[in-house]
């Protein structure tokens, strides 16, 4: 900006005053942040050197790198090269040669839709009753296994109050997570016993699967009234009177139910392993 | 010194035509240019915290006793990972510090990205040349997101064992080889001893490399094709107009990137984080309560958490529900993305290639349809805790299921409509507005006039207006492009 005659002259001089002044006051505020870093970050050695604190040692460290951005960001507010408006030209449009990207033809979708879909049924047939697959068929529980409780210790017919919970393993795999099951006692007579399964709740003791059949997340949370199984993932319920049944929430499959009988000795024992795979579904689980 | 330098590094490696170019580059000056910075120096952040966490963290699924300095857990059997993580917010001197500050980075880093992505969509700066640029943003921030997922796993407490088990189930749900696939994945069924071993390397290795170099491509992009900017009286399709990257912008975002440190450092000092101590180790029958990942994923747990409770078959054969709802709905979501600038195209037939960004108003389709979308999203997003919202608003958790399943529907439309209205009236103003003065009185953003180095017109391209020699004295005539 050329400033032309000397009546100019008096307004380049204010401007120029103006334009000081306030590089003046920049300045200091700069110096004040960066004053402040400086003592921040004794502060923040201090801190460390005398054991620790984390929220001292938060405080500190954002403060020491707080100091420097603002002392840059006022720097470039004040100085009129720093925060001047340029301009740049565009590259010209690129021309026309390579302009075509690739895009995908129907053609193309459906042969290489087909194709996946193609290597997916081969890898089906590949993996059918594969190793992974019968792992998740089967639990450790067996006929006659003692169900254990954490500590793994055995229950035995009179340990439980009607109304009592817990959760029990096969004694020879106790923390296996896939054979976790529920056992609940409950008035005799409650229960809805499901046909085929008239032996599976002697005393009112009866078990399922912990394994919700939505996500397989534990299902730890025991509503009593009314009588149901929560799973606190994903608010899935199961009616504990009605063979398991999902209630609510996403979960679409009853809990599996683990048949109990009452051995010589007069511990719980199970009658053998859940009469289908516990947990969530997959592709080829047996439906019943 | 600095001058033998550069001389010694010139002679060597012939960088003064990139040097200069680069010092030229010009930044346009809007606030949501930021976003993407942010993201970029919450990255930074990440690795340089990581660093330091790689010290004191370790792998290690083989379970010991805990003997730490926090007494409550003396004696419980917890794995060497969660073991290390104890130590680390225990014992080790700004342990704590670093991984909250880590934690809180990671979500910053996420919301940066996301919001990045939705001024990129709504502004329509994906479309031509563009369309590169666009993908390698999808896919970096779906990459940030598995990374996070990842990093929240490694801890190895409750609230992480509870999501690998979903993470599991989500593979043993896949039609035809699921169990197969899970047990590949996550190293035999779950849970499995190696499976911490083996996520550890893509936490600190394959996915940040993957990161850091999709961030190159991505910054080489905007490098090449230049900026985008919204038109305005100095601004046209022919140019950039904002700051120089010397020394206005280099300034500015170094400012920036240590705005985005210190705001990690504050709130990894004073606001708690994935407190492991409190969780306790995983444990394979139990969950905690409430049981909610990091915000990004929240929109999955809402997804389980509404799904109708249906059973579905093929064949005679199994799809269990998690596989639509958490696994096919997202990777629909993210097709789509990426797909976005194409289909878009299809549409509109419009293939020139563009560089101002669109005012959302201008293109009321468009933004209807982000609009409903991000609605869909954040109704399932509040749904992935909605039976902490039941418990304060003391509604039972399922009536909250059947509400947040007619909020599904009912929230996307209505925000759709009000966006379309909006639109609608606020092209109406601009028309009335421009009928009367011939002018906008609230023009597209961005600065009024601009500086040009006085007859030196030629100078322009090759971005010599960097030189460093030039005293700032001399410049002070030029204070004209202020428009702060």
């Amino acid at each position: 900006m050329s400033s032309g005659g000397c009546g100019g002259c008096a307004d380049r001089e204010r401007v120029l005053a103006t334009e000081e002044r306030r590089r003046t006051r920049a300045l200091y505020r700069i110096l004040a942040a960066l004053g402040l870093s400086a003592a921040a970050l004794v502060g923040l050695l201090t801190v460390l050197a005398t054991g620790g604190n984390t929220q001292l040692e938060g405080l500190f460290g954002g403060m020491v790198l707080m100091g420097p951005a603002f002392a840059l960001v006022t720097w470039t507010k004040q100085s009129p090269r720093a925060s001047r408006v340029d301009e740049e030209e565009r590259h010209p449009k690129g021309a026309g040669v390579f302009e075509k990207a690739p895009v995908p033809t129907r053609r193309g979708l459906l042969v290489g839709g087909g194709a996946a879909l193609a290597a997916l049924v081969a890898g089906g047939v590949v993996t059918r009753g594969s190793a992974a697959e019968q792992a998740l068929r089967q639990t450790s529980w067996r006929s006659g296994t003692r169900l254990v409780t954490s500590e793994g210790g055995p229950i035995s017919v009179e340990d439980m109050t009607i109304g009592g919970l817990q959760t029990v393993w096969p004694e020879d795999a106790v923390g296996r997570a896939d054979s976790q099951a529920v056992l609940i006692r409950l008035e005799e007579g409650r229960l809805r016993v499901r046909p085929g399964r008239e032996d599976w709740s002697p005393e009112g003791y009866v078990a399922y699967s912990k394994l919700c059949t939505h996500m397989g997340c534990p299902v730890g949370l025991y509503q009593q009234d009314p009588d149901v199984l929560l799973c606190p993932c994903h608010q899935a319920s199961f009616d504990i009177l009605d063979g398991g049944r999902a209630v609510h929430g996403p979960a679409s499959r009853a809990l599996p139910q683990l048949p109990l009988f009452v051995g010589d000795d007069g511990y719980l024992r199970a009658g053998g392993d859940f009469p289908e795979p516990v947990g969530a579904g997959f592709w080829r689980r047996p439906r019943s | 010194m600095m001058e033998k330098l550069v001389r010694w590094i010139e002679e060597r490696g012939r960088t003064a035509p990139y040097v200069k170019n680069l010092i030229g580059k010009i930044f346009p000056r809007h606030w949501s240019f930021l976003l993407g910075e942010i993201a970029l120096y919450s990255f930074l952040f990440l690795v340089a915290s990581g660093i330091f966490l790689l010290f004191h963290y370790t792998p290690e699924s083989a379970r010991s006793a805990y003997e730490g300095s926090f007494e409550p857990m003396q004696g419980t059997q917890v794995s060497g990972s969660f073991h290390s993580v104890m130590d680390l917010s225990f014992d080790v001197r700004g342990g704590l510090l670093v991984r909250q500050a880590h934690h809180w980075a990671a979500l910053i880093f996420t919301a940066a990205i996301t919001l990045h992505a939705a001024r990129v969509f709504f502004t329509g700066s994906f479309r031509r040349p563009r369309h590169l640029n666009w993908v390698t943003g999808v896919a970096l921030l779906m990459l940030a997101l598995a990374n996070g997922f990842f990093g929240l796993s490694l801890t190895d407490d409750l609230l992480s064992g509870t999501g690998l088990r979903i993470a599991y189930t989500f593979a043993q749900s896949v039609p035809m080889i699921g169990p197969d696939l899970a047990s590949l994945v996550f190293a035999g069924e779950f849970p499995s001893a190696g499976l911490l071993e083996r996520m550890y390397w893509l936490h600190i290795l394959f996915v940040p490399v993957a990161i850091a170099g999709l961030l190159g491509g991505h910054l080489f992009l905007v490098f090449r094709r230049t900026h985008t900017q919204f038109g305005g009286k100095n601004q046209h399709e022919g140019n950039v107009v904002g700051d120089t990257m010397w020394p206005g912008y280099v300034f500015k975002t170094t400012g920036l990137l240590l705005f985005v440190a210190a705001t990690a450092l504050f709130m990894g000092g004073l606001v708690q984080i994935n407190p492991v101590w409190i969780y306790g180790p995983y444990d394979p029958a139990a969950v905690t309560v409430p049981a909610q990942p990091d915000w990004y994923l929240w929109f999955v747990e809402g997804a389980l958490r509404v799904f109708p409770q249906v059973s579905m078959t093929a064949f005679d054969y199994e799809i269990p529900t998690p596989f639509v709802s958490g696994l096919t709905l997202p990777l629909l979501f993210f097709a789509a993305l990426l797909a976005w600038p194409w289909i878009e195209q299809r549409i509109t037939g419009d293939r020139r290639h563009h560089h101002l960004a669109q005012r959302p108003r201008d293109v009321p389709v468009r933004t209807t349809f982000g609009v409903v979308v991000i609605a869909h999203l954040t109704v399932l997003t509040l749904a992935g805790s909605h039976d902490v919202q039941g418990y304060v608003l003391d509604v039972g958790v399922d009536t909250m299921t059947n509400v947040y399943r007619v909020l599904l529907v009912a929230v996307p439309v209505l925000a759709g409509a009000i966006t379309w209205w909006s639109c609608q009236a606020l092209r109406e103003d601009d028309e009335i507005e421009l009928a009367a003065t011939g002018q906008l009185s609230d023009p597209p953003p961005g600065a009024d006039s601009v500086h040009r180095d006085e007859g030196d017109d030629a100078d322009k391209d090759e971005g010599g207006r960097g030189d460093d020699a030039e005293p700032e004295s001399a410049e002070v005539g030029s204070v004209s492009g202020r428009s702060e």
